[in-house]
């Protein structure tokens, strides 16, 4: 009885609280696709003969010169996947690689921050996977440890006639695909940190008059890290009082994050003999240069992560930002301060953190000719199309000469120029020890950044370690 | 008299405080499910709404693969449940009832396999499952958390089998009682209440487990809801707080469910063993 009156209450209050409640189906302000792509949705349609036309293009060679004439009967690959945008891009061209093979593709999905530890699993231990589509660090990594097949030899012996590795942005096909002087990946998805700005507020004339005024020269998007600073100054109310928002300039910063920013204004890491090339006067410089962009920053922005972060630029608190490519949706998705707002460049001082992905093949893999075919197939001219509205941006030159890719995202233009400047990877290109000195590099930038130690003597200390972890490392 | 509803007061003031320091991530879980996005990340957190969005509860049920991970939890775990409590109560009552050599050895040695961490064990698993081609099969996934439930199972059996007098079992021996008999229709019975412990744990263990999981199940159709709720969170996007929030519920609703119908099994059986005599 007790128990039944017990329940009766504790209904009663529920049923309380929700008939105060409005009970909506759908959300009418959100977005269709919370995750959706930066690029335009460009459905794919078919023409009279039944080829594939995507952003305007006839997807003529998706049998790869005819290299593809279903027979791989019979066989099958394996390819994990980074669960959400990869899964979607990978699972939609899965189909037609299939119909044309003969051969059954089977994709595997793994969650996130789980990927690479599992993926490291099956290279080191089972072998299942015959596709290995990868953060860049750590296909150098698996290329250094021979976890992961040479492609040169692929290409030679299996490709079609028309596949043009030259068509690649340089910069890509080098940084992402070479590895000590052998072929090892091909890129799949670009990303380089850039630079968020309100257009808005780089728009308004008395924001522009009020600019000319104090420096006496016209307010622009800043190009240069001195510019940076005049600007994010500029807009910092604790600088400026008449700043139209809080803070010049914001970022994430938890989870390595500082290491991005120190690369951003123009520091390194590693270089190409794989040592220490940070404590040098490069190095003091952009360290220094973080540290004055802390005054501009939210005081918080320590504890700011992705979400954090990014929500509090699109609540309109800060004039820049720079991020991921990622942040564009967040601004532009419904109830955002700054939709429509919003401008993107290239990071300030030309030297943007490079991310991105690459595709490779096992080299456990048992089938590595129908692997190769797959690998060919989603980064040929035509296969690239299909996987843009993804948020896969393209990695060919050719791709983005089409004129309705290049219109499809307002970010391609930022996107294309940092490209051709960006080197230095968001994680330390070393085999075996990259997360290691990742951490080993965050812990001396903020060291520096809270006022523990000189900008030079965290350099110093982050040098020493880099030489014994990668002495180690390398041995 | 006055200094008795003070103290009272302040007991009940005590219990409300941490009431609702428990209480509320599951309030704030509840709301954020029925939030949307523009809700969700704001600056002066909304700890009340006026309108339920079941947005999110619709975009998991559209966009994912939700309902096949949640049948598979319940499947898994389910199985999990079933087959250690048989197996747990079997050895226990085994502990309990026979003296043999090596008892003792065999009966602590039980523990040992909960003493590893689980981890230690995954890349093991995922090499042998590979090879008896058992990756990614619920049976597969079955079969390792039974193996990790045990330990725990056969020592609660052994010790709710123990508060059972001998007087009981010779009892039953000399009216004709097989061991089996014994055990089913004498020992279970009087244990029902530690049954039930030993079962939600192990299938509040199993509902919850996200490593093994995580290396053993490879397609969409063989997940496990936590694998599920990973899967939703991108690197390098917003995390979909909302979609989370609800797939966050849904995953409750086994453990609310458990905790309200089993309560009084609960009590008694955490009980057991307290007073003797």
């Amino acid at each position: 009885m007790k128990k039944l009156i017990t329940m009766g209450m504790c209904l009663v209050m529920a049923v309380t609280m929700l008939a105060g409640c409005k009970v909506a189906l759908t959300d009418e302000t959100k977005p269709e696709d919370t995750v959706t792509s930066q690029p335009k949705e460009n459905d794919a349609q078919e023409n009279e003969n039944g080829t594939i036309v995507k952003y305007g293009k006839e997807l003529t060679n998706l049998s790869l010169d005819g290299t593809l004439s279903k027979q791989y009967e019979g066989q099958s690959i394996v390819v994990p996947v980074m669960s959400g945008d990869f899964e979607k891009a990978i699972n939609d061209v899965v189909p037609i690689f299939e119909e044309l093979t003969g051969a059954d593709v089977i994709v595997e999905s793994v969650p996130g921050e789980q990927f690479t530890d599992k993926l490291q699993l099956d290279l080191n231990n089972t072998k299942r996977y015959d596709i290995v589509l990868a953060p860049i660090a750590f296909l150098h990594s698996f290329a250094a440890s021979q976890k992961i097949e040479p492609l040169q030899p692929m290409i030679d012996q299996y490709a079609g006639a028309s596949y043009d590795t030259g068509d690649f942005i340089p910069a890509l096909f080098e940084t992402y695909g070479m590895y000590q002087g052998s072929l090892y990946a091909i890129p799949y998805k670009p990303d380089v940190e850039l630079l968020f700005y309100r257009k808005d507020l780089f728009e308004d004339e008395a924001v522009k008059a009020s600019f000319k005024e104090k420096y006496g020269r016209d307010l622009e998007v800043p190009k240069t890290n001195e510019e940076l600073m005049e600007v994010a100054g500029f807009f910092t109310k604790s600088a400026n009082p008449d700043s139209p928002v809080d803070y010049g300039y914001s970022t994430n910063m938890m989870k390595g994050c500082t290491r991005l920013l120190f690369i951003n204004r123009g520091g390194d890491d590693v270089n190409e003999s794989l040592q220490p090339n940070m404590n040098n006067q490069e190095g003091i410089d952009a360290l220094n240069r973080v540290l004055e962009l802390q005054k501009y920053a939210p005081k918080e922005w320590m504890q700011m992560g992705w979400d954090e972060a990014n929500q509090f630029f699109a609540n309109g608190n800060a004039a820049m930002m720079e991020q991921w490519p990622g942040l564009w949706n967040t601004c532009q998705a419904d109830g955002s301060a700054v939709k429509d707002k919003i401008g993107v460049a290239m990071a300030p001082g030309a030297t943007p953190v490079l991310g991105g992905w690459g595709v490779g093949i096992s080299a456990g893999s048992k089938n590595k000719e129908l692997a190769w075919k797959f690998v060919e197939f989603i980064t040929s001219k035509d296969g690239e199309l299909l996987k843009i509205e993804n948020t896969m941006d393209p990695c060919r030159t050719s791709t983005y000469a089409i004129d309705e890719v290049s219109k499809s995202s307002a970010l391609y233009d930022a996107l294309m120029e940092s490209l051709k400047y960006a080197k230095t990877l968001a994680d330390v290109d070393i085999p075996y020890v990259s997360s290691k000195l990742n951490d080993v590099m965050e812990l001396h930038i903020q060291e520096a950044m809270n006022g523990n130690v000189t900008p030079e003597k965290a350099l110093a200390d982050m040098e020493a370690e880099f030489q014994k972890e990668i002495e180690g490392a390398l041995q | 008299m006055k200094s008795h509803g003070m103290r009272a007061f302040l007991i009940l003031l005590g219990m409300t405080l941490i009431g609702v320091f428990f209480f509320f991530p599951l309030y704030w879980t509840f709301i954020t499910s029925f939030k949307t996005s523009s809700q969700i990340f704001v600056e002066k957190p909304l700890f009340i709404i006026d309108t339920l969005y079941l947005s999110n509860y619709i975009e998991i049920f559209q966009k994912t693969n939700v309902a096949t991970f949640f049948l598979n939890s319940v499947v898994v775990s389910g199985a999990t449940t079933v087959i250690s409590l048989v197996i747990a109560t079997m050895a226990g009552f085994g502990f309990c009832r026979y003296s043999f050599i090596g008892k003792n050895a065999l009966q602590n040695s039980v523990l040992i396999v909960r003493m590893i961490p689980a981890l230690v064990y995954t890349i093991p698993y995922y090499i042998i499952y590979n090879k008896l081609h058992l990756l990614d099969t619920i049976i597969g996934l079955i079969l390792a958390y039974i193996a990790f439930a045990l330990p725990l199972a056969i020592w609660l059996a052994i010790n709710f089998f123990s508060e059972i007098p001998k007087e009981l079992y010779e009892s039953a021996e000399i009216d004709g009682c097989s061991e089996y008999r014994i055990y089913s229709s004498i020992a279970l019975p009087l244990v029902k209440a530690g049954l039930v412990v030993i079962a939600i744990l192990v299938f509040i263990g199993a509902w919850n487990e996200f490593g093994l999981a995580l290396v053993l199940q490879a397609s969409d159709a063989k997940k496990t809801l936590p694998i599920g709720i990973a899967s939703m969170i991108q690197t390098h996007k917003d995390t979909p707080s909302g979609s989370l929030a609800a797939a966050g519920m849904l995953a409750m609703i086994p453990a609310v469910i458990l905790s309200l119908t089993t309560q009084k099994y609960i009590v008694k059986g955490t009980m057991a063993g307290a007073v003797k005599g």
